[in-house]
């Protein structure tokens, strides 16, 4: 049987993209700001962060307008749902693992 | 342990702690209250269309004064509805989308819509209390996600949702949009006169549809209404839909019924749109 770390999905591996992940849930979709504050980061940090879950299809970014300004919302898809279900799993089993053995 | 547990470890500890927190990433209860709101709305719709034109003969509609023009008493609050809904939605940082499971369910909702209209041009009777149910299975499916939102968000005001003096050009869309609904309720018993007056409120609902971003829009309305202004255009709404089955189903003086509930829808979202005078800071 394959170790539980081969599970483990590399766009999760950074503290703020498994954040933002963890932050999403299933039929939440937030607006950038939100996001920046609950997750206590820089626009530029979080931008690069949705930029590379976007490029993996994990979540979806659509533009919403407040008057003139442009807004915009993450959301996470059905791919990034299963996927960080996947690496939640991983993370189970290789923590059960360690404290058994 | 070994390195990669203890990370695995901190990792799920992060995820628990995400979720533990009150202030995470969740709907707010003014979001909630919208969500409410629109499924009474939707649901109301959907019940009042189908008392007025499914529980009715088609040759009782046609001898009504006006026929099968009372629709657009219905379609048109509807069309604003929906730009004015949009626009509120932009307001809330946090949104919920609908799950697959929605989507069906919808999809059997439009579906059995569809089945009960081919029944009512064929002649083919169907019973009554289906009227009933698929508003009933609509308002379920729009509201149950807000009613459990509701009961598990904590009660800390309604969120950023409160009243507040509208801008001008707000304050302008909403006249307006209470004139189009006012005057077409109005002549709605004169056949070429509620003519005019549609073509001319499509007219209007078309250039808000193309121009849906600028501060004369209705999304931009949407989104600068409180609840009054909502409340406001909940009554108006529920005017025209009274006043439609009364008209399908009452030998009331329509004429003189339908005048005076124009003239009321047109004040009420005249009055709505100076209200309130001063935000509740203070200021105006």
């Amino acid at each position: 049987m394959a170790h539980p770390r081969h599970d483990l999905d590399p766009a999760f591996q950074t503290p703020l993209r498994f954040s933002l992940i963890a932050a999403l849930g299933g039929s939440t979709e937030a607006d950038f700001g939100a996001l920046r504050d609950l997750l206590e980061a820089s626009d530029s940090a979080l931008s690069k962060a949705i930029a590379h879950l976007e490029g993996a299809g994990y979540v979806k970014v659509t533009k919403g307008y407040v008057g003139n300004r442009p807004r915009t919302w993450v959301r996470l898809t059905q791919k990034g749902d299963r996927a960080f279900s996947r690496h939640l799993k991983a993370l189970r089993s290789i923590a059960e693992n360690d404290s058994k053995g | 342990m070994t390195e990669q547990a203890q990370s695995a470890a901190q990792q799920l500890a992060q995820y628990e702690q995400m979720w533990d927190n009150d202030a995470a990433l969740r709907p707010s209860r003014g979001y909630w209250h919208l969500m409410l709101w629109s499924a009474v709305f939707a649901a109301a719709y959907l019940a009042v269309f189908l008392f007025s034109f499914g529980a009715v003969s088609e040759e009782q509609i046609t001898s009504q004064p006006g026929g099968y023009q009372v629709s657009w008493l219905l379609i048109t609050p509807v069309l604003a509805f929906c730009a004015l809904n949009n626009g509120a939605r932009e307001r809330f940082a946090v949104r919920t989308t609908y799950s697959w499971m929605h989507w069906i369910l919808f999809g059997l909702i439009i579906a059995g819509f569809m089945t009960l209209g081919v029944l009512w041009f064929s002649d083919i009777g169907y019973p009554w209390w289906l009227n009933v149910v698929l508003p009933l299975l609509l308002f379920i499916a729009m509201a149950a996600g807000p009613i459990r939102g509701l009961r598990s968000t904590p009660r800390r005001g309604i969120g950023s949702w409160g009243n507040a003096p509208l801008s001008r050009s707000v304050r302008l869309t909403t006249v307006v949009l209470g004139l189009v609904l006012g005057v077409l309720l109005a002549v709605s018993t004169h056949r070429l006169a509620a003519v005019l007056v549609f073509l001319a409120g499509m007219v209007y609902l078309t250039v808000q549809l193309v121009a849906w971003n600028s501060r004369f829009g209705l999304s931009r309305a949407g989104y600068a209404w409180g609840p009054l202004h909502w409340g406001s255009f909940g009554a108006c709404a529920a005017i025209m839909f009274v006043s439609v089955l009364l008209r399908v189903h009452t030998s009331v003086p329509i004429a003189a019924l339908c005048l005076v509930a124009g003239t009321l829808v047109a004040v009420i979202m005249s009055v709505a749109a100076v209200l309130p005078r001063h935000s509740p800071l203070g200021r105006t």
